[in-house]
């Protein structure tokens, strides 16, 4: 009995922590003077984060999605994915027990306001890449969202998805920021 | 509130050799690999999944784009074949080590099992003299 217990390996809970953090690597000053009003141009430098204990290496891909109020948020209980659509995502191979933390630099590079008094982003920058929305908006700029959703790759169908399988059980990881948008520069602060 | 669809930029793709060869790093990890041989191997495959990811671009040239998928192939074929190496010296060291184990818990029962049978020997020896005295003192 003794030899079993030494030779097998004690089973671990596995899951996945998702994290972002703000400029100074903590859970705070996410935006400039703590102020989510965001103009055209303010760039925000954030650290998005991923540990894993699953056991075995794992591919992992953090989805960027851009929403608003009334966009439906991923469903945890269901296990569902936010139908907001993707910007980007970013990839990663992490063993067992890691950590991972990736640069998050973003900030809106082109916004309008519409006849109607809508917010309209039109691009985003990330990480010094530039991504097109088109017709993303928002009433007078108040609540979009940015969206972090956790993938993992999954070999049985050959295919990232939302979340990761653990105990017979499906389980997603998934965050958001809030912020809202002033179509123009920044020229009072 | 106004809202229609964004460009979807992303993708669920991966490239076949790729996926084989995060596969096979499982499989090793799983036979018993070191922790240090995981990690080179994870290494290359975030090398890979970069350049994968770079060949996924729209604005590269199709001479580009086979030249970064060609690089892709070679390193995870490293990686598949470093893995199965793995996973053959992973089998035999494990099948060692639980032999070794396993010896070294029959050595220990063994032992156990004389240590109990001098044991039974004495405390019958004792009980037989503590007997033989007690008869002698009433005597």
């Amino acid at each position: 009995m003794i030899v079993y217990v030494s030779t097998t390996p004690r089973p671990t809970e596995q899951y996945f922590q998702l994290f972002v953090l703000g400029p100074n690597h903590t859970i705070a000053d996410y935006f400039p003077e703590d102020n989510p009003k965001l103009f055209v141009g303010n760039l925000l430098r954030w650290y998005l984060g991923v540990t894993s204990t699953m056991s075995t290496v794992q591919l992992v891909s953090i989805r960027i999605k851009l929403g608003n109020q009334t966009i439906e948020p991923p469903n945890s209980t269901l296990g569902l994915e936010s139908p907001a659509p993707s910007v980007m995502q970013l990839e990663k191979i992490i063993q067992n027990n890691e950590t991972w933390q990736t640069p998050f630099s973003w900030s809106v590079t082109n916004a309008t306001t519409t006849a109607a008094g809508s917010v309209r982003i039109l691009s985003l920058q990330i990480n010094n890449e530039t991504y097109q929305i088109s017709d993303w908006s928002a009433t007078s700029g108040y609540n979009f969202r940015i969206i972090f959703e956790l993938w993992t790759w999954q070999s049985d169908n050959n295919a990232f998805e939302f979340g990761w399988n653990s105990n017979s059980q499906h389980q997603v990881a998934w965050l958001q920021v809030w912020f809202n948008m002033t179509a123009g520069s920044n020229t009072v602060k | 509130m106004l809202q229609s669809l964004a460009l979807a930029q992303t993708s669920d793709t991966l490239a076949l050799g790729l996926a084989e060869a995060i596969d096979s790093v499982r499989a090793a990890e799983t036979a018993g690999a070191r922790s240090s041989d995981i990690t080179v191997l994870v290494l290359l495959l975030n090398k890979a999944l970069e350049l994968n990811n770079d060949a996924r671009k729209s604005d590269i040239s199709p001479d580009k784009r086979l030249l970064l998928l060609e690089q892709v192939n070679n390193i995870t074929s490293i990686v598949q074949n470093k893995a199965f190496e793995l996973i053959n010296t992973s089998t035999e060291e494990t099948s060692v080590s639980r032999s070794v184990n396993y010896a070294i818990g029959v050595g220990i029962a063994l032992l156990g099992t004389i240590i109990y049978a001098i044991s039974i020997a004495f405390y019958r020896n004792l009980r037989i003299r503590r007997t033989f005295q007690m008869r002698v003192r009433r005597r």
